[in-house]
């Protein structure tokens, strides 16, 4: 519909993240859960003055980079801090699983009555709950303050219960955002503009710029690329930290995605033999860590990104839009590659029936406000061929 | 070469009209009849297609996709086509001889393209504004 390629793509792209994306309805599901199991985990903190508590988002959900599990009957997966401040002297892991535990027990037995009540499981790290419908559930990690870190820094408790393990997901999700804070801003102000709103009043969640979109692309293609090989896929956070550093400000959504995706490789460092993808907000920590134990997933990572760069590439190399939607269906998954491209169509009838839809002289090529008008007409006949009338 | 009748252009009448906005395709008239051949590119990804349209004076035009052969999918017949391949663009009345074919029918059949080519992707004709009818 508009004039370049890329443009194109764009569109289909755009359309295609949003059919990824969690749907607005269970992000808010998963929101007033998660505030529900907060206020029951914490409630006993706050009647007790001095120790705190609190419960957050970490990872994709809390940067607005959630992608849709490949297999429908896959859940989404939202992963949930529960901080209690505690001294770490004062507590051992599994200690404090054991307490977190114990008070979601309880909290299941109470929310049984509910019709979206959770079911709790326990895995190795934290704790999950499974919600009804087969849609999301909430892992939930125990954690402490970290008493040497950064103020936002944690301690989770660690698969064997040994080694605390260090994070800090607050500041992480905080050096995400400036790396995008102008578009945001922008774009925040627009959509405002748009709705004849406050800029206050556009959640936060609801502005999507292009480096969130173009992670969530990055993950989706990871996570159909992986898929006989869940095991060997690139953590969520070394895709997140390495497109995040290669973004240099919105504009075109394909060409943007292209650009991270080529520069992505070239920022994995070496460090005396070992790669090193460290903590943007950490720098001690290298995200690229298990690579030392498993160099095939560093060979893996890089066999990946030349692939998607590939990919990319050839989306642009012509043999009609038909070609175009096939290949990315192969890439991110046919159900939403379809779908967004039966959107682009609706879209462009709608243009049609709203007396905007233009088609240019010389080439025939259809845009928004092009010199010659498209009539309203109706397709005749019906799906099979028809004699002429 | 028949005078038009009732407000209807002539063969000559679309194709000045034709050539206004396509100078490079070819617009011949022969034996009373308009032969037009353009290449109409729909979207900047779409494939380039040359498309003829044949009209006489007060006749319904026949619009034919010349190259590339278009493709049908698995089990599925190419829809909105006539039997005899012509796209079917339009309704009973929804085009009269008064009409500029450059104004009408070239831009239907762009729209026509474009729409081919997200069904053959998908299966789904996108530009229905109504059920579509039982396959015959």
């Amino acid at each position: 519909m508009r004039n370049r390629p890329e443009d194109q793509l764009e569109q289909l792209l755009d359309v295609t993240v949003k059919e990824l994306d969690i749907p607005d309805q269970l992000y808010q599901e998963a929101v007033d859960n998660y505030e529900g199991v907060g206020t029951w985990l914490c409630r006993r903190d706050e009647d007790e003055a001095g120790a705190g508590c609190e419960i957050y988002p970490q990872g994709s959900f809390r940067l607005g980079t959630v992608v849709r599990p490949v297999h429908n009957r896959d859940e989404y997966d939202l992963d949930l801090v529960c901080r209690k401040d505690l001294a770490k002297e004062s507590v051992t892991q599994a200690g404090l699983k054991e307490d977190v535990g114990a008070d979601l027990a309880e909290y299941e037995q109470a929310a049984a009555a509910s019709a979206s009540a959770p079911t709790l499981k326990e895995g190795d790290r934290c704790w999950t709950l499974v919600y009804p419908g087969d849609r999301f559930h909430m892992d939930i990690l125990p954690s402490i303050p970290d008493p040497e870190g950064a103020p936002n820094a944690i301690l989770l408790t660690d698969r064997t219960l040994r080694s605390w393990q260090h994070s800090n997901p607050i500041d992480y999700a905080a050096w995400f955002r400036r790396r995008m804070q102008q578009e945001f801003v922008e774009l925040r102000e627009a959509m405002a503009k748009a709705l004849r709103r406050d800029v206050a009043d556009v959640p936060e969640w609801q502005v999507k710029t292009t480096l969130q979109r173009a992670v969530q692309i990055l993950k989706r293609h990871r996570d159909i690329f992986f898929q006989g090989n869940p095991k060997e896929r690139p953590a969520s956070i070394i895709l997140t930290t390495l497109a995040a550093r290669a973004y240099h400000g919105g504009g075109n959504l394909y060409e943007v995605v292209a650009d991270i995706a080529g520069r992505m490789p070239s920022l994995v460092e070496r460090r005396d033999g070992v790669w090193w993808v460290p903590n943007p907000v950490h720098g001690k920590e290298n995200f690229a860590d298990r690579w030392r134990a498993h160099p095939e997933r560093a060979a893996r990572f890089f066999a990946w990104m030349e692939h998607i760069n590939t990919d990319l590439a050839d989306l642009t190399g012509g043999g009609g839009f038909d070609r175009v939607i096939e290949k990315l269906a192969a890439s991110l998954g046919e159900a939403p590659v379809r779908n967004a491209a039966e959107r682009v169509g609706a879209a462009m009838l709608a243009e049609r029936a709203a007396g905007r839809l233009g088609m240019a002289a010389g080439t025939g090529m259809l845009g928004v406000g092009a010199a010659t008008r498209v009539r309203d007409h109706t397709f005749h006949g019906d799906p099979a061929p028809r004699r002429r009338p | 070469m028949t005078p038009p009748r009732g407000g209807a252009l002539s063969p000559a009448q679309q194709g000045l009209a034709l050539r206004a906005r396509f100078p490079t395709a070819s617009a011949r008239i022969t034996r009373g009849r308009l032969v037009w051949t353009g290449v109409l590119q729909p979207t900047p990804l779409s494939r380039a297609y040359t498309i003829r349209i044949t009209c006489a004076t007060d006749a319904h035009p026949r619009v034919v996709v010349a190259h590339p052969t278009l493709a049908s999918r698995p089990d599925e017949p190419l829809p909105h086509v006539y039997r005899e391949g012509c796209l079917c663009l339009y309704e009973d009345g929804e085009w009269q001889p008064s009409m500029f074919i450059a104004e009408t029918i070239v831009p239907w059949a762009c729209e026509w393209l474009a729409h081919y080519e997200i069904w053959k992707a998908t299966g789904h004709w996108c530009a229905d504004g109504r059920a579509p009818a039982t396959p015959e």
